[in-house]
Parts: structure tokens; sequence; C-alpha cells
């Protein structure tokens, strides 16, 4: 075979790929991008008006909320979730594999099949004042009924409550495939060399789980980001807007209010911010291992 | 001492599903009984289930979940299939950049693109059609980098001997490799059917007429009309849950492996 040949059969394949990378990703970008330079209405109007939008959305006690109760959802929300699977990859670490702990794994990772949306049913109504689950176990423990997802202070803690059930198991199982990937002679080696438990865990366990802590932490601040389902399901962004989230604010603008050209600059926002908070966790997480 | 505590970690974990599914077995009048009742009178009244089924339409979002999802599967497979071919066997230029490019959409959330995305599909007139509804399914960047990482494992000698028997490159494929790939093709079906399934946003902004409705934007719908139900409500949450519980026990090995894989390197 002649190497422009080659070539052509080889993008022949790659067509298909390439055509869906346009269609679905380089053609939307660009086009999200144009309509953030527009007062665009879905119905008539398309009118170019500059940055307006994107002044009239950063000086907006909407976007400063929605942005405020996001970040706020996922400084709660990551760092509990991310502590508490590293807490369960490691108790499982500490296992010899047997039928009865793939079973417990099971137990784990049974909430992540569930979609966004079951979820914030299943704990909509856990979570209901007279008939939930939550405040009947809070009375065994003599501590009085809370409002939960109907107080503006509780609401977001109970949103970051079920996001980290539903996703710990996802991140434990990929925690534990780092862990297991870690060659035991280095904890022999450091045994010899008397290091404790908690020097074992600071010098060798976390900076060989780097990969995985870098993705796990990646994709927990990328989903707590765009949330969107917990909120819209099980508060509606209420009460008091406490729990209205970025995602939330581009579907009500764009598909409600026919502002389709502010919800675009909403979309830029998100997505700098995305680009910022992932390259800084790479910069932050990512440690030289080589030495 | 530590399995113990994981066990009981497990359980507690296991709680919140445990309790919707014995709600969805409560009679209307026993679900709002206080003191809170945690077992139902009857562990077989399924007259919830019934009920959603034959009075509401939830056969119907299960039936249009499940087409939506099988279109999505297939195309991001063939597509994922053929990509993944040419950048494991083949040389050519501007490979590995093309690579990247692809891999770097994998941090673009779907969410973030439904404005451009919609006004696409609607300007098209797939509003209210399966096509539409699967649009942001039809090609996923995961599979192209799982089943390229696989096919690299295989050796090329394999390729070779095909090309001298005189095979054409898609009877390779289609014969050779897929086979020898089936592992990392089963990975991906299960991921893909488990996210396409549990979509919600995409299908409520497509699926304008009740007919067309998935299972969750279904589920969602019904909740809002049907306020304060709640027996209804927690058997139909089960309702949407079921097709990916059954999935998870049964393939639950693929599903951890793949998982697992994707995280690796």
């Amino acid at each position: 075979m002649n190497a422009s040949l080659h070539t052509k059969r080889a993008y022949m394949f790659l067509a298909p790929a390439l055509f869906f990378v346009v269609v679905l990703f380089i053609i939307p970008l660009g086009y999200n991008l144009l309509i953030s330079f527009f007062d665009w209405s879905a119905v008539g109007r398309k009118q170019f008006n500059g940055i307006e939008n994107y002044a009239k959305v950063l000086g907006s006690e909407r976007f400063l909320n929605a942005a405020g109760n996001t970040v706020y959802f996922t400084v709660l929300a990551v760092p509990i979730g991310v502590v508490l699977s590293l807490i369960v990859a490691l108790g499982f670490n500490a296992l010899f594999i047997t039928k009865i702990t793939g079973f417990i794994r099971a137990l784990y990772f049974a909430p992540v099949v569930a979609s966004l949306t079951a979820v914030a049913f299943v704990w909509l109504w856990i979570f209901n004042p007279s008939y939930g689950l939550a405040n009947e176990v809070l009375g065994i423990f003599g501590i009085g009924p809370q409002p939960w997802l109907t107080d503006e202070s509780q609401a977001v803690p109970a949103l970051a409550i079920m996001y980290v059930w539903a996703r710990m198991g996802f991140n434990v199982i990929i925690l534990l495939a780092g862990l297991q990937a870690i060659d035991r002679s280095y904890y022999e080696a450091a045994r010899i060399d008397g290091a404790g438990p908690f020097k074992m865990f600071w010098s060798i366990t976390l900076p060989l789980l780097n990969r995985q802590m870098v993705l796990v932490i990646s994709v927990e601040v990328m989903n707590a980001i765009k949330l969107f389902e917990l909120p819209f399901v099980a508060t509606k962004g209420g009460p008091v807007g406490s729990t209205r989230s970025i995602v939330m604010e581009i579907y009500e603008l764009a598909f409600r209010a026919d502002r389709w050209g502010e919800a675009a600059v909403y979309v830029i926002f998100l997505f700098a911010f995305l680009l910022v908070v992932t390259g800084l966790i790479r910069k932050l997480f990512t440690r030289d291992i080589s030495e | 001492m530590i399995q113990t505590a994981l066990i009981l970690g497990g359980l507690a974990l296991l709680v919140p599903l445990a309790w919707v599914a014995l709600s969805s077995l409560k009679r209307p009048d026993e679900i709002l009984q206080l003191p809170v009742k945690w077992l139902p009178d009857n562990f077989f009244n399924f007259n919830n289930y019934v009920q959603l089924f034959s009075q509401y339409d939830f056969g119907r979002y299960i039936g249009n979940s499940f087409l939506v999802t099988g279109i999505g599967i297939l195309t991001s497979l063939v597509i994922a299939l053929l990509a993944a071919y040419a950048f494991a066997y083949y040389q050519f230029p501007f490979k590995e950049p093309i690579f990247l490019l692809v891999l770097a959409l994998f941090m673009v959330p779907q969410e973030a693109l439904v404005i451009p995305m919609f006004l696409m599909v609607s300007g098209a007139g797939l509003n209210n059609t399966y096509i539409g509804m699967a649009f942001p399914d039809l090609f996923t960047v995961l599979g192209v980098y799982l089943l390229r990482q696989f096919m690299e494992g295989i050796p090329y000698s394999y390729v070779e001997a095909a090309r001298v028997d005189g095979a054409s490159e898609f009877r390779i494929l289609t014969r050779v490799i897929t086979p020898m790939v089936a592992p990392a093709i089963v990975v991906f079906i299960i991921i893909k059917f488990m996210f396409t399934w549990n979509t919600f946003l995409w299908p409520m902004l497509v699926a304008q007429d009740e007919k067309m409705y998935t299972v969750t934007v279904g589920l969602v719908n019904f909740a809002g009309s049907e306020f304060n139900q709640w027996n209804l409500i927690n058997a139909a949450t089960m309702i949407s849950m079921i097709p990916t519980i059954i999935l998870f026990i049964t393939l639950q090995r693929y599903l951890v492996r793949g998982v697992a894989m994707s995280g690796m390197k």
C-alpha cells in the first residue's frame, strides 16, 4: 500500500468521528460564542449588541447568586466526597480480596447507577419534613426535626449530601484501582526503615496515587459545577433562590425567558471557570514523583 | 474490624434505595401514616406499579428510553470502532494532534452546549424525533479512547497476516479486530447505557410531546402533576432505575472494571 492511499484510508475510517466532532462540538462552541454577542430571541429579533450581554450578566444579582451557590455547593461536596472515598478505598485496599469484599464493594457502587433525577426523588422523599426518614433517624438520637431542603441555610448542604451519596462508589472504584497498582515492596522497604503508617500514607500512598486523585478531583469538580438535576427536581432553585445553579439559570434564561444571548454568556463563564479550575487542580495536585 | 466498618458503611449507603423500594409498596394512606412506618403491610402490593403502567404512560417512557439509548450506543460504537482502528493501525499526518483534540473534548460537558445544539436540532426540524433526542449521544469520545487503548494491545502481526491473505481493511476490522476487542466493547456499552439512560436535560428540551418522553423526563413530569402522591412517585422512581440496577447486578464485574480502566491511564 503506498503512502497516500494509506493516509486516504485512515481518514476514511476517521471521517464519521471527525464529522461528529465538528457537528457536536466545534460548531456548537462557535455558535454559542456568536449568540453571546447578540440580543437573541428564538422566535424573532437577532441583533448584534457587542459585549452588552456580558456587562449585563456580570452586573446582575442573578448571576452572582447562581455562581455563588454553585461554588458553595462545589466547595462543600467535593472535598467531603473525595476524602470519604479515599478512606473507604484505603479500607478495601487493606482487606484481602474475597467474594465478600466484592459484594461489599457492590453496595458502595449501587447508588452510582441511579440517574441524578432519580437520586433527587430518593432524597426528596427522605428529607420530607413530616414523613421522611432523615428526621425519623435524627429522632432516634434525640435530635429534633430539621427543615432540610426547605430552609435557606440547609438546602445546599442537603444537596451536597445527596451528591456525595450518589458519587462515592465511582470514586472508590477509581482510587481502589490506583491503590492496588502500587507495588507492595515500597511499603516493606519503608517498614524496614521504621516508617509509621501515617508517614507511609503521606510519602508513599499519596504520591503514587496522584494520577487517580487528580482524575477524581477533576471529574468531581466538573460534575459539581454543572449541577442541575438535583436542585431542578428537589428544590426548584428555592428557597429564596438559595439553590439556583449556573446551569439552571442557563435553562431558565434561554428556554423560559427567551434571553438566549445572556444564557450564552453564562455558558462562556461556565467554560472559563471549568478551564481555570481544572487547570489549577492539575497544577496544585500533580506532583513530580520521578525524583 | 475494617471489614465490619465497611459492611456497616455499605449498608448505610443502601438505606436510601431500600427506603424508596419499601415506600413504593405502600398504600396511599399507609405512606402518610405517622409515626413513620419502616415496612409496608404487604410486601407484594404492586398496585402502585400496576397503576403507573395502566393509567399512566410509563411503559411507553421506558420504551422511548430504550430506543434513544439503543440509537446512541449503536452509532457511537460503530463510529468509535472505525476511528480507533485508524488510530491504532495507521500512520498519517496530524494523527496525534487529532487524537489530542478528540481527547480534549472529554472536558466539554454536554450541558454547556445545550443552547446552540438545541437551535441546530430544532432548526433541522428534529424536535420530537428519536434522532433529535439521541443527537448529543450519537458520538462519544470515551469510546474512541477505550477502543484505541485496547486495540493497541493486540499484536500488529494479526492485521498484517490478514492483509497478506488479501482481506479488505473493513473485513479485517469487522472479522479480526472487533471480536478481539469484545471485552472493551462490553465495557463501553455498559457505561454508555448508563449515561444515556440517565440523561435528563437534553431529552426534556427536545421531547415536547408527552408521547416522546424518556423515563427520566416522564418521572419529573409525573411528579410535578401528581404532587404529594408519594406512593406513586416512589414507584415511578424505582421504575426509572430498574433497568440500570439489573444491568449493574448482572454485569457488575464489567462495570467496575470499565470505570477502573477509564481512570487508569
